[in-house]
């Protein structure tokens, strides 16, 4: 069954190596589900990204670009952004300010049904 | 005439001669601090504002100089007492009269003409200042140390309610926080002031120290500085108002633009650095007002490769697979990090 709702998802900033695996698979599984996948990683909880999420959200980001699906990242942290900045990974990914004008930059955005996911606890 | 120096390089401020002489954390730098280190002690093109300030203070005929500083969280009390027992040791060396120099504070201030302002007047304190205040510079007679120390403290409060001033007009930069070191980088750089790199310009301001490593596929725009024993990578960038200080690494296709790499520190692959001092691991970016630690991402530190070179060998199979110009999941358009490509299709490379 494939799904056209955008999905918000909790990014989690500084995963352990199982947190990132769970996290990982049922990324994939979601992405393998839906057509063209509208993703909001939703960074608000997010201190400051270690280097295991810069690797997970590396990851993440070739994975959705596998999918042909498309992802964007709300309320980062200034550290979180700072970070992305350096990584260069804000010119990869768009980065919104708040979760709303991540969602409403998505086409259709008015008529598109969210569903937030936490993938950490999927396990 | 035997001229004794003290300079000031502690953490704290300190009153002398009836003038508050501020220096880095006393003006606010909770970096320097953080750091350990006043801002007068770090690098700046190849030496650090004290060392420069020692180098001038023998060029003006300085013999006797001593240098007082404090651990950071040392008390005001004990920061006056030790320059106090140099001013007392300088005395005793011969010194007829004693400047004390804080070297939390860049000025260009003639000591020459300082010192013959000083004998003209007759005073027992003369200081320096500028339209907004004190420069940290004062010349007290050996006369005031005569007696012992509490005396001392005394009778230079009472000189320096009569205490003459010399007013500066030229270049200063109190050194306040980063920004303010920032800004004495890229004036020195641009030649708004009188501070020179420690180093040959190979190109039009572009300066190498002895030592300094660059690749041949690296690109520098001036004004920019490389320091002793730095080492540039190949495709990198360094763009106008950088320096790069001694023994600094800059790795493979990482920009760096308008920023301060310190001593010793390493910048992985692939980054963009902006606007930022970067210290080891700390990394301070002046136009987002931010200080942060990034030791945990492994982006930056002072050896090896890390995180950064994941992510570019990721990013680089991501576009890889994508082809070029093509976008990421519709997202905002797609470069690789500070590559060789991107930099050479932005006409970086001749």
């Amino acid at each position: 069954m494939f799904q056209s709702s955008a999905i918000l998802i909790t990014f989690p900033g500084c995963p352990t190596p199982a947190e990132a695996r769970v996290f990982l698979r049922e990324f994939e599984t979601l992405l393998s589900q839906s057509y063209r996948a509208q993703i909001v990683f939703d960074m608000s909880g997010v201190v400051q990204l270690d280097a295991a999420g810069i690797d997970l959200l590396l990851t993440c980001i070739t994975r959705v670009a596998s999918h042909d699906a498309e992802l964007k990242l709300a309320a980062a942290s200034p550290e979180t952004d700072l970070i992305l900045e350096l990584t260069q990974l804000n010119g990869v990914v768009e980065v919104f300010e708040s979760v709303e004008a991540a969602l409403e930059s998505f086409d259709g955005h008015l008529t598109m049904e969210v569903a937030r996911r936490d993938l950490t606890s999927a396990a | 005439m035997e001229l004794g120096t003290i300079i000031l390089t502690g953490a704290t401020g300190l009153k002398t001669a009836g003038r508050r002489l501020p220096d880095a954390s006393a003006t606010g730098n909770s970096n320097a601090s953080q750091n350990n280190h006043p801002v007068a002690l770090w690098d700046v093109l190849g030496k650090s504002v004290l060392q420069r300030k020692v180098e001038q203070l023998r060029h003006a005929g300085a013999q006797l100089i001593s240098i007082a500083s404090s651990q950071v969280g040392g008390s005001l009390e004990e920061y006056a007492e030790q320059w106090e027992k140099a001013f007392f040791d300088l005395v005793r060396s011969g010194a007829e009269r004693v400047l004390i120099v804080s070297a939390g504070i860049y000025s260009e201030v003639d000591i020459d003409d300082f010192v013959r302002f000083h004998l003209a007047g007759g005073s027992q304190v003369s200081n320096v200042l500028d339209d907004e205040g004190p420069l940290g510079i004062s010349l007290i007679e050996a006369k005031c140390a005569d007696r012992d120390l509490c005396s001392f403290r005394n009778r230079l409060a009472a000189f320096s309610s009569c205490s003459s001033s010399y007013e500066f007009k030229g270049y200063c930069n109190r050194l306040t926080g980063p920004s303010d070191y920032r800004t004495l980088v890229r004036d020195a750089l641009w030649g708004r002031c009188q501070l020179k790199p420690d180093g040959r310009e190979v190109y039009p301001r572009v300066w190498c120290a002895d030592g300094a490593r660059v690749s041949a596929s690296a690109q520098i725009f001036g004004p920019a500085y490389v320091g002793s024993r730095a080492r540039v990578r190949a495709g990198t960038l360094i763009a106008p108002g950088t320096a790069i200080e001694q023994r600094a690494e800059v790795d493979c296709g990482t920009v760096v633009e308008n920023s301060s790499i310190l001593p010793r520190t390493y910048l992985g692959p692939g980054l963009h650095v902006s606007q930022s001092i970067v210290s080891g691991s700390r990394l301070v970016h002046l136009g987002r007002n931010l200080d942060v630690e990034l030791a945990a991402t492994g982006l930056l530190g002072r050896t090896g490769p890390s995180t950064s070179l994941r992510v570019l060998e990721g990013l680089s199979s991501l576009l890889g697979s994508f082809g070029n110009g093509s976008s990421v999941g519709a997202s905002t358009s797609s470069r690789s990090p500070a590559s060789v490509d991107w930099a050479r299709s932005n006409g970086f490379f001749d």
